[in-house]
């Protein structure tokens, strides 16, 4: 019988659908190469996460713990500090705390030395800390010119003071921000551009040792709560007062909202020179934290199209990262969630709001069956476009038996940026074959080669270093900026490269991904181009300083220049690092 | 048709929470499904008096002609009230009729004179959940299951009553021990593999479902169900292949089906290919205008493509056919930002706010 015409254009349509679906580039990977190789043991690290887990499943033994990647003693190179859990009893009776019995739930300090190698320098340092310890945060909040260190736990955080001679020292209750509930992420940012970094503070809930069992009744099927089950816990937002003071003014600045928040990232996504906070919550809406330039915030998360999903949902948001994926100028937020929730990709349109591009970029293929913590942009590649990097694995060790085509350990994601606003899964081609309980993720380059390394920690489990090995020819710059008006690590200082293929944007940051704190120099990828055009450096000081034709492969050293506008021609006061 | 109409009024009740998004799927699911048939596997109870007339009836019945059974069952009954069993084989007549409520007072008349007569009981229950009395069903069939123990197809349909009062727990056990009682009694397999869907028990559903596919290959509510169980497994690029597969059976049918479109278009929205699967959605809607589901999608396609006016007019006739359907209105709220239109954009987040928060599950 022939086929009548209708016929004919239905099958044809559906014939097309289907190969399109086949061919789609979510999911395949293009012809580029990648490639991170574990250095861990080489490199002299030890470190294993202690996270106590018992049969009683007490929800804080599954969230992990974060890491910092910093150059804490200005030798040039980045540091390592890791976060760690604490003794937990079984069960921990009412009004304890899981304490740190000895060294092996000590956090960890790892000093780098020339070679590469790095050195366990906790003892000296005075890092051992106490309790049980969740997130990091690195920031000069002194600006004397060392990074000191905010770390997060259950029922009390630490803010240690870097005397520059290698010790930090516990300045917690003179600084006034030991805090309290179960502290979550951090980060340093200076909300009211006094100059001097503020700190805000992520606490997942209201959540303590007696919750009740959770999961089926039956042995061995008991499983950690979900999130549902209690109180949202509010923010906290610390004024660095100065003189080693910090006030509490979280609900004077307008950060009243209670949620259950697991991350924090921090960029001027209206362009209005004062930074915004962007904070995931799990299991509820998240918050967008728009900066009202007098001290104030106000939440617009909604009414900008990044609390819910594509469909109006929440989900599990966890880690978090806020910068410019599409080299717009605007500043995107990508999240890392749960299994079949997808990541949620947020465009940003400017006066439009942000749209929900999880679908049509590819991620949400990418990423459907997985779950992400630690997640940043970084273009791995040299070639100008960020790409994506996250650890995975989901929140259940038990999750197999909920979901059999789930599981606990993953290996980790990259997502390479293929431009117009599409991703490919590389991870694979780049050495990812492992699984692991993935939870957090910190940025840099940790060798100075100008291709950004990272530093992954597994709950319960060891950190990995990752090496970038990426055989590439492209070009790359690094920028280190040192505030004078601004704050000394020139956070939040925005900056636009131009080369021949176009503008570039990034902002100064150590926040972002989960409770892990990144290097806060700027890397850019230059592709074929071995020459910036132009740069521009917007300073948190409202200063605007301009260089041109700035040769690639190497690290500038740009201090904030003194007057309201500086423009230079030829190279800057120093550089180093050339690779 | 007829099947739709016939369970349109359960829809309703069933219609609620449904994971990805709502529980418009209930809808096509329950009536797209093979219609609850009657109870036949017992014999009826035992007549007192033996009639020509009633042997005629039946030979009438199970050739499937129930007009002329009916009448030749109404005729023994008149004659010998109450002494044969034809009341209860006339109240078997009226249900395959349609004739409800006809079917429920002649039961109700021979309960009246045989309380404990199971097969009495089970057929009340049954025709209680056809006329939507979920609780009465259920009771129904608790007295029936105090004289003789149920069939597979009692529990099915008390699984069915459960759903009904969206009782997801009971309705997945009574699922359970019809497929026990009865593997081979494939709408129980079916109402279960929903039942597992809708919980997210996505493998033991997909599992089941690709049985069901082996048995009943051009079943087309068996194949819809299954690609929208793996893709919500992320087994993207299968449950693309059974939807096509679907859509490649669907123009056969006497009766067309918009869901394997819909199912396919949604699929291919979410894995990123908003224009292919603009394409499916229309073709859905050509087949079924009033599909709220392949509206609304068609307008959050519109609205990803920035075609805002078209997004506007299709999330808003979505919402005029299902004024709860959450992701609607906030497509809707970005459509009117996008627009400039900041009072819509508020009224609809107010619309949103009203309803409750659905949080994605894992």
């Amino acid at each position: 019988m022939p086929m009548k015409r209708r016929e004919f254009l239905r099958w044809a349509g559906a014939a097309a659908t289907a190969s399109v679906l086949a061919s789609a580039p979510a999911g395949a990977e293009p012809p580029a190469p990648a490639w991170f190789e574990e250095r861990t043991a080489a490199a002299g690290i030890t470190f294993r996460h202690r996270a106590s887990p018992n049969p009683l499943k007490y929800l804080i033994s599954t969230m992990g713990s974060g890491v910092a990647l910093f150059d804490y003693d200005r030798d040039g190179r980045l540091d390592i500090f890791l976060a760690n859990g604490a003794h937990i009893l079984q069960p921990q009776p009412p009004g304890t705390l899981p304490r740190k019995l000895g060294p092996a739930w000590w956090n960890r300090l790892y000093h780098q030395d020339a070679r590469g190698h790095f050195e366990d320098v906790t003892e000296a340092a005075g890092l051992a800390g106490a309790g049980y310890s969740t997130g990091v945060a690195a920031g000069d909040f002194d600006n004397d010119g060392y990074p000191d260190l905010y770390v997060c736990g259950y029922g009390g955080n630490h803010l240690y003071h870097n005397d520059g001679h290698g010790h930090f020292t516990d300045v917690t209750a003179a600084a006034g921000v030991a805090g309290g509930g179960w502290c979550t992420s951090a980060a340093w940012f200076d909300y009211d551009r006094d100059g001097r970094l503020d700190l805000i503070v992520c606490r997942y809930m209201e959540w303590d040792f007696q919750h009740p069992r959770c999961g089926p009744d039956k042995p061995g099927h008991r499983s950690y709560c979900h999130p549902n089950l209690f109180p949202p816990a509010s923010l906290l937002l610390y004024h660095n007062e100065g003189g080693g003071r910090f006030r509490e003014v979280a609900a004077e600045a307008g950060l009243t909202k209670k949620g259950k928040s697991l991350g924090v990232a921090i960029a001027d996504y209206d362009l209005d020179g004062w930074p915004d906070v962007y904070i995931t919550n799990d299991t509820w809406p998240e918050f967008l934290f728009h900066n009202r330039k007098n001290g104030t915030f106000e939440e617009v998360a909604l009414l900008s199209g990044c609390a819910l999903d594509g469909d109006g949902r929440t989900f599990a948001g966890m880690g978090v990262d806020f910068a410019d994926y599409d080299n717009d100028g605007r500043p995107d937020i990508v999240i890392g969630d749960l299994g079949h929730q997808m990541y949620p990709l947020y465009h940003n349109d400017g006066a439009a709001g942000f749209s929900y591009q999880t679908y049509s970029s590819g991620l949400g293929a990418i990423s459907a069956r997985h779950a992400g913590w630690g997640l940043r942009w970084m273009d791995y590649d040299n070639d100008g476009r960020k790409d994506l990097l996250v650890t995975q694995a989901d929140v259940l060790d038990t999750i197999h038996l909920i979901h059999p085509d789930l599981h606990y350990r993953q290996t980790m994601l990259l997502a390479r940026n293929l431009g117009q606003g599409r991703f490919a899964d590389v991870s694979a081609r780049a050495g990812f074959r492992q699984r692991w309980a993935g939870r957090g993720l910190a940025i840099g380059d940790i060798d100075n080669d100008g291709r950004l390394d990272a530093v992954v920690t597994t709950n319960n489990g060891p950190a990995h270093l990752l090496m970038n090995r990426t055989p590439t020819r492209h070009h790359w710059l690094r920028l280190r900026l040192e505030g004078r008006r601004s704050n000394r690590e020139a956070i939040g200082a925005r900056v636009k490269l131009t080369t021949a293929d176009g503008p570039q944007y990034a902002e100064v940051t150590t926040g972002g991904s989960y409770q892990s704190s990144s290097d806060p120099r700027l890397h850019f990828g230059l592709g074929r181009q071995a020459l910036a055009r132009e740069l521009e450096i917007e300073w948190p000081s409202g200063v605007k300083q301009r260089l041109a034709n700035l040769r690639a492969d190497r690290q500038l050293d740009l201090i904030e220049p003194e007057g309201a506008a500086a423009s230079q021609t030829a190279a800057p006061a120093q550089s180093d690092g050339d690779a | 048709m007829k099947a739709l109409a016939k369970c349109r009024g359960k829809r309703g009740r069933i219609a609620r929470a449904f994971r990805l998004g709502g529980w418009g799927w209930v809808l096509f699911l329950i009536c797209g499904a093979p219609a609850a048939a009657p109870r036949q596997a017992r014999q009826p109870s035992r007549p007192v008096v033996v009639s020509p007339r009633l042997a005629a009836g039946i030979a009438e019945f199970r050739q499937f002609h129930f007009r002329r059974a009916a009448a030749a069952f109404r005729a023994v009954e008149l004659a010998h009230p109450g002494k044969t069993g034809a009341l209860l084989w006339l109240a078997k007549c009226r249900i395959n009729l349609g004739q409800l409520a006809m079917a429920q007072n002649d039961l109700e008349t021979f309960l009246a004179r045989k309380p404990r007569s199971d097969d009495a009981l089970s057929l009340l229950g049954f025709v209680d959940f056809r006329r939507h009395h979920p609780h009465r069903s259920l009771a129904a069939y608790a007295r029936a299951a105090s004289i003789q123990p149920p069939l597979g197809d009692d529990y099915k349909i008390m699984g069915l009553d459960y759903i009904a009062l969206r009782d997801w727990k009971h309705a997945r056990r009574e699922l359970a021990r019809a497929v026990r009682l009865e593997p081979q009694n494939l709408q129980a397999q079916y109402y279960l593999a929903w039942m597992q869907y809708i919980a997210n028990q996505f493998t033991p559903a997909s599992r089941r479902l690709q049985r069901l596919a082996r048995a009943e290959p051009r079943n087309l509510n068996v194949l819809t169900l299954l690609g929208l169980t793996l893709e919500a497994q992320s087994h993207f690029r299968r449950a693309a292949a059974i939807f096509l597969k679907a859509i490649a059976l669907e123009p056969g049918l006497q009766a067309r089906n918009a869901q394997p479109y819909i199912g396919y278009g949604i699929l291919l929205e979410r894995t990123g290919h908003p224009r292919q699967a603009g394409r499916q959605l229309r073709a859905a809607l050509r087949i079924k205008p009033a599909s709220f589901r392949a509206l609304a999608h068609l307008g959050h396609i519109d609205l990803m493509l920035n075609r805002l006016p078209p997004a506007e007019r299709e999330l808003t006739a979505a919402l005029r056919l299902n004024p709860r359907y959450r992701p609607a209105y906030y497509q809707l709220a970005q459509v009117y930002r996008r627009e400039g239109k900041i009072t819509q954009e508020r009224l609809a987040l107010q619309e949103l706010a009203k309803l409750p928060l659905h949080n994605v599950p894992q």
